[in-house]
């Protein structure tokens, strides 16, 4: 057999690639041949020397530079606090629309020939609705949200970094 | 402390513990270092590669998905940074790096043994493909898998066995080549 040929099938061999048939026929030949079996363990050899030798280490300092590196850099921002802020930009788009008039006028004329169907049991004019709804208590409440958004914000944004820095630099 | 699992280490680090880093950067920092030194063989540029690759990680600690090894996901940052620094190297500068590759000082080893095996495999990896030299490198971790050396390189699985394979051989060749000499030259 080639040296060639030789060495792929006991690196295949050495990797587990090898199965059925070819496997059996190589461990026979192996017991059978004694240089085949020193190649097979020269093999491993280099292997092994490969694997506990390859890794380098950087210099002493590495550690202490990346820790330095990172005191200046701040996580960016998971995706749940980008929707925070979408989230109160909504909110207070929302609110200024409705806080402006807390109340709408609704005035509907809605002409009977739309309930055919049912005309025999409405009214026989049109129907008139004119209503004045009060959204008092939906501004009221999307006002406390904002609150409670900014407050949130204000809390992650500024003041938690800015207690984080204070520890780190004590 | 040493022991703690990377994920605990992540939460905490995510919850403002930002010190833990360290342990991190401890139990990788070889591991990323060599990715980039294989790579860039410039023990300066591997260096700063690789420092670069962790500040990257922690920057982005946030969108790391746990459903993959924190190491896997370290080494491809790694693996990405150290190919764009080497594309930019190689723009701007047609310096040669071999001759620094055979200075024991460069690689920082407490002992002339270590140091003279250590430039037997660097010697060994230069007749190479850079490709086989990185896919080889990743094989000899000891905790990646092929499936997760794949992710890292972005590769199929095939083409890697059949990279690792070529790289090994020659590889194994060129070494035994070297220890052959070294042995004879004593």
């Amino acid at each position: 057999m080639k040296k060639e040929v030789q060495d792929d099938l006991l690196w295949s061999y050495l990797d587990g690639n090898l199965a059925g048939a070819p496997k059996k026929e190589l461990e026979e030949q192996l017991e059978r041949n004694p240089q085949l079996q020193s190649r097979l363990n020269e093999l491993k050899e280099l292997d092994s020397f490969a694997r506990t030798n390859l890794i380098i280490s950087p210099s002493a300092n590495f550690t202490q530079a990346v820790m330095l590196g990172i005191k200046s850099v701040r996580i960016k921002p998971r995706r749940s606090d980008w929707l925070l802020i979408i989230g109160v930009l909504f909110a207070t788009l929302i609110s200024t629309f409705y806080i402006t008039d807390a109340s709408w006028a609704l005035d509907l004329k809605v002409p009977l020939d739309v309930f055919k169907p049912v005309a025999n049991y409405l009214p026989s004019n049109d129907v008139n609705i004119n209503e004045q709804i009060d959204f008092s208590l939906l501004s009221k409440g999307l006002l406390y949200l904002i609150v409670f958004l900014i407050l949130l914000v204000f809390d992650r944004a500024i003041l938690r970094p800015y207690f984080k820095n204070r520890q780190m630099n004590l | 402390m040493d022991q703690l699992k990377d994920e605990k280490i992540i939460e905490a680090i995510l919850k403002g513990d930002v010190d833990r880093y360290n342990l991190l950067v401890e139990r990788y920092k070889s591991y990323v270092y060599t990715i980039a030194f294989n790579i860039l063989k410039s023990p300066s540029d591997a260096e700063e590669v690789a420092q670069d690759a962790f500040v990257k990680a922690y920057k982005n600690l946030a969108k790391f998905k746990k459903d993959s090894k924190f190491s896997t996901w370290l080494y491809r940052i790694a693996f990405n940074s150290a190919l764009t620094a080497k594309r930019k190297l190689d723009r701007f500068t047609n310096v040669a790096f071999d001759n620094q590759l055979h200075s024991p000082a460069d690689f920082q080893l407490s002992n002339n043994e270590t140091a003279d095996r250590r430039i037997f495999i660097a010697q060994a990896m230069e007749g190479l493909m850079e490709a086989d030299r990185t896919a080889l490198t990743l094989f000899y971790f000891d905790d990646l898998s092929l499936e997760e050396i794949c992710v890292i390189t972005e590769i199929s699985l095939s083409s890697l066995k059949v990279r690792l394979h070529r790289a090994r051989k020659r590889f194994a060749k060129q070494l035994q080549l070297i220890l052959k000499d070294e042995a004879l030259s004593l």
